[in-house]
């Protein structure tokens, strides 16, 4: 997984996009990851979920959303199936699989060993 | 994630192909209608809402876009998508597309036939365990050639080599018993082997047992069989309860303990039943009877094996000096026994002329490929400067080449398969040829080949056609302006195309001569007319010498004499072109040094024998067909010459085998014969009377002026009066013989000269190619020639000329390669040089006429043109 490619926010017409930092592609797929770890939502009720828990900081633009779901589903870590939405309407509800769920574990890992050394680059260097 | 898991996704979503967008475009739309709803519930219009939604969303097409990349199909939709136009690109020029594909499935084909026959007869192992372990063991004569066993040598070899594991008997000759059911009589062909003979050749029955060694010790031994595939399918329908049942051989009851496997062969094909023979120790140990194989000790090689038997050869030599004193032993691996070095040689050749012709069809195929990058050159340049990557473009021009290679390849597949039955069909000329099939290992040998010289053909091509230098000079480039490194490239490989064809038509006209000439070469002896019958009497029923035996045949030979349209009726014990061999020594009578004594092939033959092949008596009289038969011979002219130089060798007594050996008087001289191959030198003969030898096995020639077919009925009616319970004889005649004996050579031939002529064709199809090409470019050039005055004839010539100095060049070539190549040939020639000079100058003579030919059309065209036209064109 590349971490220097980065998938560029597009213009929000909420907030100003200055305030907003980029998500990385890396961090993307380990927020959906995240975000599905208790039950299985579609691809609106994810970018909603994240923009929540974020506290509108971050927003995730659908043409990064709907490839990184596409990729996961191919690597196998999260599946896809039919199902009524909230509203009852037939939406594609994706889910975590045994794969993905190990997959998170290492990610979230990964994320932490990394903030911190960031953090402690940024105090002492 | 694994490999396989994720082509699985990458090839779903291909073939799912619409679903997977359908369900994408759903999963949008659900996107964007939950975001407008959220908006309207926070307040918005629903007019505002969904214009904010919508450009929140951004391009529709550019998320599906990226979403698709996801997938991993990109790869293979450009592969589909470029399949698709190699394939149109392919329809649109029939005449490019048909030439290199016919080139290549000619080639490949060729090459698939030549390559599943060297590998049934040279590559395949043979059907034995460990063959790398089994050698074939000799004695060596004194003279120092390889002569077959005794009994109790091969019993003390088995005692005294360390190095051999076990060793086998193999009896000559073979046996041939009549199979018995009710009123049917079946001449078997079997072999008669040692207790080991299975254990040493490393096989397993595939039903029941092969022999155990009890079944050779002590005086009542069981009678038991086991049958060869062929036996069992032959006479049995393959039924596997055959084992354990017993049938009736030469009317004695013997049981069948076992079935050998389906690919197992011994020296031929045609085998249907192995009998036991218990080595036998009182047999003379000067009696060299058996065939013999061992098996070498785990971890001992071939030289440590070899020595070891020579040097118990050398301690028998001093044990028993009346009858092996100066004989040694050795040791010949067993696929070098079986297949033999001439064999061998007949594959190089074949291999090697395979060869050219595959490269040559390359070479044809990569000067198409470079004829049409130039004639396309147009259009890549367009695409280039349309934004298209180089490696787009290379990519879309190997993707064609790929398909003429599969195309050919399936063509290739399909000759082959189409000619195989023809190659298999031919007189069996070398072992196991019979076998050959395609199997996968050959078709998959084929496929890739195919792919990986199409690839490699388009190459060059392609990275010449998209090379920097044509993209920049952009579109004003036009055809007339054509790249000159390019042609220069076709006309050299125009050259090797001539020269390659030249190798191999100077190669099939060698062979040719040499055929021509062996089927020229005087046997000796009349093979028109003569009809022969296999005869072989059980040995139990009538043991070699005995009464029996000599009554039965005295009694054959009057039958046959009194039937209508038998002009004559002789026998011997050699079927002619087929062997045995049998071989001695001889000397003249004082002769007290075993050393002088010369090797000699003899043949016990009936008086008649020679009268009926019409072979001349020079000198004396041939045996007497009555009265109490002395011990007399007839010799051939050249043993004459080699014995008593000059004189008369009538009347004079000539010693058997060794100095203390039996005398025989000569009573005449007869002419050369060549009756085991053609194309040597006249063999030493001597003949000895049938009816002193009493052999049991003989082939019986009968000669008439008019049909042989009704005096084969005769023959079996004969047969069958003397003994009901022989089976009818296999009956053949003289020609069938004498053609089998040249049916290697004729073999090498025919591939060789097939070879040549595709050779010869593609060639020139390469020359057309290119001198039409050549005038079309020239068409300007030529027309502003004509306009200013040049008659047709000089147009002609002009475009001939070009022609012709190809040809030349590939002709000089390609013979200065014959040349170096010459050497290789020489092995299978007889009587001709490589270098022969009528051969050398008819193949130039063909080849500058095929080429000049296959300018004529063009060249023509080149005289017509019209310089109006041409000039109102520009």
């Amino acid at each position: 997984m590349s971490l220097s490619k980065t998938l560029k926010g597009k213009t929000s017409s909420e907030k100003a996009t200055a305030e907003r930092p980029d998500i990385l592609q890396g961090t993307l797929d380990l927020l959906i990851l995240r975000t599905l770890r208790l039950e299985p939502k579609h691809g609106w009720a994810i970018s909603q979920r994240i923009q929540e828990v974020s506290d509108d900081v971050l927003l995730v633009q659908q043409g990064s959303l709907y490839p990184s779901l596409h990729r996961l589903q191919r690597r196998g870590w999260i599946a896809a199936e039919w199902g009524a939405s909230e509203n009852n309407r037939r939406a594609k509800f994706y889910r975590l699989t045994d794969e993905g769920r190990a997959q998170l574990d290492v990610e979230t890992d990964r994320w932490h060993r990394l903030s911190e050394a960031v953090a402690l680059v940024l105090k002492h260097a | 994630m694994s490999r396989i898991d994720d082509w699985t996704y990458r090839l779903k979503a291909l073939w799912r192909r619409d679903r997977f967008e359908n369900e994408l475009d759903e999963e949008l739309r659900f996107h964007l209608e939950s975001e407008i709803e959220r908006r309207v519930a926070s307040g918005e219009s629903r007019a505002s809402a969904e214009r904010a939604a919508r450009l929140d969303f951004g391009g529709h097409e550019n998320i599906k876009e990226a979403c698709r990349d996801q997938w991993g199909t990109r790869g293979l939709e450009d592969f589909r998508a470029d399949l698709r136009t190699a394939l149109r690109q392919l329809i649109k020029s029939p005449v490019f597309s048909l030439t290199a594909v016919a080139s290549l499935a000619i080639g490949l084909g060729v090459a698939t036939v030549v390559f599943s026959l060297v590998d049934s007869v040279l590559l395949r192992p043979l059907p034995f365990g460990e063959p790398e372990r089994i050698v074939n063991l000799n004695e060596i004569t004194p003279e120092g050639e390889t002569f077959s066993v005794s009994d109790q040598n091969l019993l003390d070899f088995e005692r005294r080599c360390r190095t051999l594991e076990s060793v086998a008997g193999v009896l000559f000759p073979a046996p041939r018993p009549t199979f018995q059911r009710q009123d049917q009589r079946i001449r078997w062909i079997g072999q008669a082997v040692s207790a080991s003979f299975f254990e040493v050749l490393g096989v397993r029955a595939r039903i029941g047992r092969t022999f155990s060694s009890a079944e050779f010790v002590g005086t009542d031994r069981p009678r038991v069989v086991v049958l060869t595939d062929r036996g069992w399918r032959r006479n049995f329908h393959a039924d596997p309860d055959i084992v354990g049942e017993p049938i009736l051989l030469d009317g004695e009851s013997w049981t069948v303990i076992g079935v050998l496997p389906a690919d197992f062969r011994f020296e031929s094909a045609d085998h249907d039943v192995f009998l036991p023979y218990a080595l036998d120790p009182t047999v003379p140990r000067g009696d060299h009877r058996l065939t013999a194989f061992a098996r070498l000790a785990p971890g001992v090689g071939l030289e440590q094996a070899d020595q070891e038997v020579a040097e118990v050869a050398g301690r028998l030599a001093e044990l028993y000096p009346d009858t092996n004193a100066r004989w040694g032993a050795g040791l010949v691996a067993v696929d070098e026994y079986f297949l033999g070095p001439e064999a061998r040689r007949t594959n190089f050749v074949l291999l090697g002329a395979m060869a050219l012709l595959l490269l040559l069809a390359c070479v044809n195929v990569s000067n198409l490929l470079l004829a049409r990058a130039e004639d396309r050159s147009n259009e890549i340049r367009l695409r280039l400067a349309l934004g298209a990557g180089r490696g787009r473009v290379v990519r879309q021009l190997l993707t064609e080449s790929l398909v003429l290679g599969s195309l050919g390849a399936l063509g290739a597949g399909l000759l082959a398969w189409a000619v195989m039955p023809w190659v298999r069909s031919l007189d069996v000329a070398l072992p196991r040829m019979d076998q050959m099939t395609l199997d996968w290992r050959i078709l998959g040998s084929l496929a890739l080949v195919a792919m990986v010289t199409s690839l490699l053909l388009a190459v060059v091509p392609a990275l010449r056609a998209t090379s920097h230098g044509n993209h920049r000079s952009g579109l004003r480039h036009h055809r007339h302006g054509a790249d000159p490194g390019s042609a220069r490239m076709r006309a050299a490989l125009v050259m090797a195309e001539v020269a390659l064809a030249t190798v191999l038509a100077l190669g099939a006209g060698l062979l040719y001569r040499s055929f021509e000439l062996l089927q020229g070469v005087d046997s000796g002896f009349t093979t028109d007319g003569i009809l022969l019958a296999q005869i072989d009497l059980p040995s139990e029923r009538y043991p070699e010498s005995s009464p029996q035996t000599r009554q039965f045949f005295a009694g054959l030979h009057e039958l046959l004499e009194t039937q209508p349209g038998v002009d004559s009726v002789g026998g011997t014990m050699v079927s002619p072109f087929r062997g045995p061999r049998p071989k001695n020594n001889v000397a003249t009578e004082a002769e007290v040094d075993q050393n002088a004594f010369v090797p000699i092939h003899w043949r016990g033959v009936t008086s008649d024998y020679f009268q009926t092949l019409r072979i001349p008596l020079l000198r004396g009289r041939s045996f007497d067909k009555k009265g109490k038969p002395g011990l007399e011979t007839l010799i051939s002219s050249s043993l004459a010459q080699r014995l008593w130089p000059g004189e008369d060798p009538v009347g004079r007594r000539m010693r058997w085998i060794r100095p203390d050996g039996p005398l025989f008087e000569v009573i005449g001289v007869v002419g050369d014969v060549q009756d085991l191959q053609l194309g040597g030198e006249p063999l030493d003969v001597v003949y000895l009377p049938q009816r002193i030898m009493g052999w049991p096995t003989m082939t019986i020639a009968l000669r008439s002026s008019g049909s042989l077919e009704p005096l084969a009925a005769g023959v079996r009616a004969a047969v069958h009066e003397l003994d009901p319970l022989l089976a009818p004889p296999e009956m053949s005649t003289l020609a069938t013989q004498r053609r089998e004996a040249l049916a290697r050579p004729l073999l090498s031939l025919r591939l060789v000269a097939i070879s040549a002529l595709i050779a010869v064709l593609l060639a020139a199809v390469g020359v057309y190619g290119l001198v039409a090409y050549a005038v079309s470019r020239r068409r300007r050039e030529l027309g502003v020639r004509v306009a200013v005055g040049a008659r047709p004839q000089q147009v002609v010539a002009l475009v001939a000329w070009d022609a012709a100095r190809l040809i030349g060049g590939g002709l000089l070539l390609g013979w200065i390669a014959a040349l170096g190549l010459a050497g290789t040939l020489r092995v299978l020639l007889y009587q001709v040089s490589p270098f022969d000079p009528q051969v050398m100058a008819f193949v130039v003579a063909v080849l500058a006429a095929v080429g000049l030919l296959a300018c004529a059309v063009p060249a023509g065209r080149a005289a017509r043109v019209d310089p109006v036209t041409v000039l109102r064109q520009e």
